[in-house]
């Protein structure tokens, strides 16, 4: 009876993403091609690359097993924020992105993480460092219009955002403020 | 620091392996209890849940802080599956349900492979000893009706005794050469070979005795002699062979922990010198080395010098995603002052009825792309098996010790897992 068994050499088959790789780069290609062949007014094939590589992200991070849904949260915020503004720039700045688009974020975000809490109030130590950097994240709008108005021209989304951020955020450390505390403490023990 | 709510720091030497730890260098050491009788999975598996029940502090993943890394109760599943993979393979939480250990089987062996970072390996052994006690009562209910209902005693205690055991004012010593580093080809596709040579305990402890000294520097020796003989003689390298060889601290502080509490010591044998050009030379050299390191005082100066780099308020207040690149520079350079590892767990104690139920022990270290060969032993009963764990593809080093051994007159025989077959042959 051998001690151990025979390992199979098998390099693992990468086959389906291999395929997806070649066809994102191909979609790409085409576009560009088909873009530069057909219109000059906007480079609108740099908006199928920045879609491609925010579905790349979204998809590998996704892939990832026992990703916290805070964290998944937190990455949408970002990774969605960042392609409106891409987009914004894309097509012509005209701000679009930062005065409405990104406050709408924002206060999805906030709410998806609201109904996280209040769903799963016992597991809320889970989601509560995420939900610090949202808040903090979600402030930075109103940072900047504080900052500069000249960036944001129409801050009535910003500000409702804020509020909703910050509603959410008291919200939570009422309900789960020792929670908070506690994995502060765990998060950055040193 | 034991913390209320289900979390826990990790221990000094703890939380040096998830920052340095890759696929490539996965700090995991295996421990095999080879069974007479074939596994069954959901005893196994029945049987390593009740274990969990009563060592829970092993029962917990891994999570990443601000500025360290901290373990967290894991309420998931434990996975046992056969035995398909090389031993002591990087553990994947994301494949393994975030637990740090793996227990799988085959034919008769149950396996515990344990990432480093959970503990050493005198507690890995009362880990594996608690999962065979467990699953031999629960696969022979009639004969363990009462050792069933009444547990034995276990230490759950997690205190990192490095903290408690320190000396602040300790100036530690280190030694400044580089040491010679194996050379060879690789293995492919990540492979790992594994000998085990059996050596008969009462012929080897009479031989040592013979010499004057003891089994651990007796093994030490030969390695020593083995590497110089196979691999140093002919490259002509210059650099001594430094052996790193693991201490459990427990047998010099007074300690219960589950946690890592273990140092070492390295035997630099400067290969240069003509008295050590002949394996009694060697033997000479490695009792003393032995001798001079293995003090309380020496020992401590080790310890104390890797607790202080540990407790350094400027490295605790560097960031986590700065210290990984920091420390994995800083790690692959440390693991060049050392040729290889050997680590002698000593004798596997079996309380007399679960015995006959027992054919051997096994321990495994894994070994990496500086340190190429790792060497590990531990006994039971009458044999002692001594492993070389290689990612190379030559065993000149496993047959020169192999020789070397016949030579002194000492039974051995060789097992592996087939990826090099030869040597068993010959």
């Amino acid at each position: 009876m051998t001690l151990y068994p025979k390992v199979r050499n098998i390099e693992k088959s990468h086959l389906t993403i291999k395929l997806m790789i070649f066809i994102s780069l191909l979609t790409m290609i085409i576009c560009s091609i088909v873009n530069i062949c057909t219109s000059t007014k906007y480079l609108w094939c740099l908006i199928v690359g920045a879609g491609i590589i925010y579905s790349w992200i979204t998809v590998i991070y996704s892939l990832k097993r026992n990703i916290n849904i805070g964290s998944n949260v937190m990455l949408q915020l970002v990774a969605t924020s960042i392609l409106v503004i891409c987009i914004d720039f894309i097509i012509g700045y005209t701000g679009w992105a930062i005065n409405y688009a990104i406050p709408i974020i924002i206060v999805i975000a906030n709410i998806t993480i609201l109904v996280l809490t209040i769903v799963s109030i016992n597991k809320y130590y889970k989601y509560a460092i995420y939900h610090l950097i949202i808040f903090i994240l979600s402030m930075v709008p109103m940072v900047i219009y504080i900052a500069s108005n000249e960036i944001i021209i129409k801050p009535i989304f910003t500000i409702i955002s804020s509020i909703v951020a910050l509603f959410t955020f008291i919200l939570s450390l009422i309900l789960c403020g020792k929670s908070i505390i506690e994995e502060l403490d765990r998060r950055l023990h040193m | 620091m034991q913390n209320s709510n289900n979390w826990r720091r990790l221990d000094n030497s703890a939380k040096i392996f998830p920052i340095a730890s890759s696929k490539k260098y996965s700090s995991v050491f295996r421990l095999s209890a080879v069974l007479k009788e074939e596994i069954n999975a959901s005893v196994l598996k029945e049987a390593v849940n009740l274990v969990l029940k009563h060592l829970p502090s092993f029962k917990v993943k891994l999570k990443k802080g601000a500025f360290w890394y901290y373990f967290e109760d894991n309420s998931k599943e434990i996975i046992i599956e056969e035995e398909k993979d090389y031993p002591c393979k990087y553990i994947d939480p994301n494949t393994n349900n975030d637990y740090l250990f793996k227990v799988t089987y085959w034919n008769n062996k149950i396996n515990l492979d344990i990432f480093h970072s959970l503990t050493d390996g005198n507690s890995g052994v009362i880990f594996l000893r608690e999962i065979v006690y467990t699953y031999i009562e629960l696969a022979h209910k009639d004969r363990f009706t009462k050792a069933l209902r009444t547990k034995r005693k276990l230490s759950n205690n997690t205190e990192d005794d490095y903290l408690k055991n320190y000396d602040k004012k300790s100036k530690g010593t280190r030694g400044s050469k580089k040491a010679y580093i194996l050379k060879g080809k690789k293995l492919p596709l990540a492979a790992i070979g594994v000998i085990h040579i059996n050596i008969n305990l009462e012929e080897l402890k009479n031989k040592a005795k013979e010499k004057g000294v003891t089994i651990t520097q007796y093994l030490t020796a030969a390695l020593i002699y083995s590497i110089y003989n196979s691999k140093y003689k002919n490259k002509n390298g210059g650099r001594p062979i430094k052996v790193c060889i693991p201490v459990d601290l427990r047998k010099y502080f007074k300690s219960e922990t589950v946690s890592n509490f273990f140092s070492y010591i390295t035997v630099a044998a400067d290969m240069k010198l003509k008295m050590l050009q002949n394996f009694e030379g060697i033997l000479k050299f490695v009792k003393s080395e032995f001798e001079r390191l293995l003090t309380k005082e020496e020992i401590s100066k080790t310890m104390s010098a890797n607790v202080k780099l540990g407790n350094n308020p400027f490295i605790k207040i560097i960031p986590l995603f700065l210290k990984l690149p920091i420390v994995k520079l800083s790690y692959l350079e440390i693991r060049k002052y050392t040729t290889t590892t050997f680590s002698n767990i000593g004798r596997i104690g079996i309380i007399g009825e679960y015995q006959k139920y027992i054919d051997k022990f096994l321990i495994l270290i894994a070994p990496e792309t500086v340190e190429k060969i790792k060497c590990s032993s531990c006994s039971f009963e009458n044999d002692l098996v001594f492993t070389f764990t290689s990612v190379l593809q030559d065993t000149e080093v496993e047959e020169e010790f192999c020789k070397r051994l016949k030579e002194e007159g000492i039974n051995i025989n060789i097992e592996g897992n087939g990826v090099h077959d030869f040597i068993s042959e010959g």
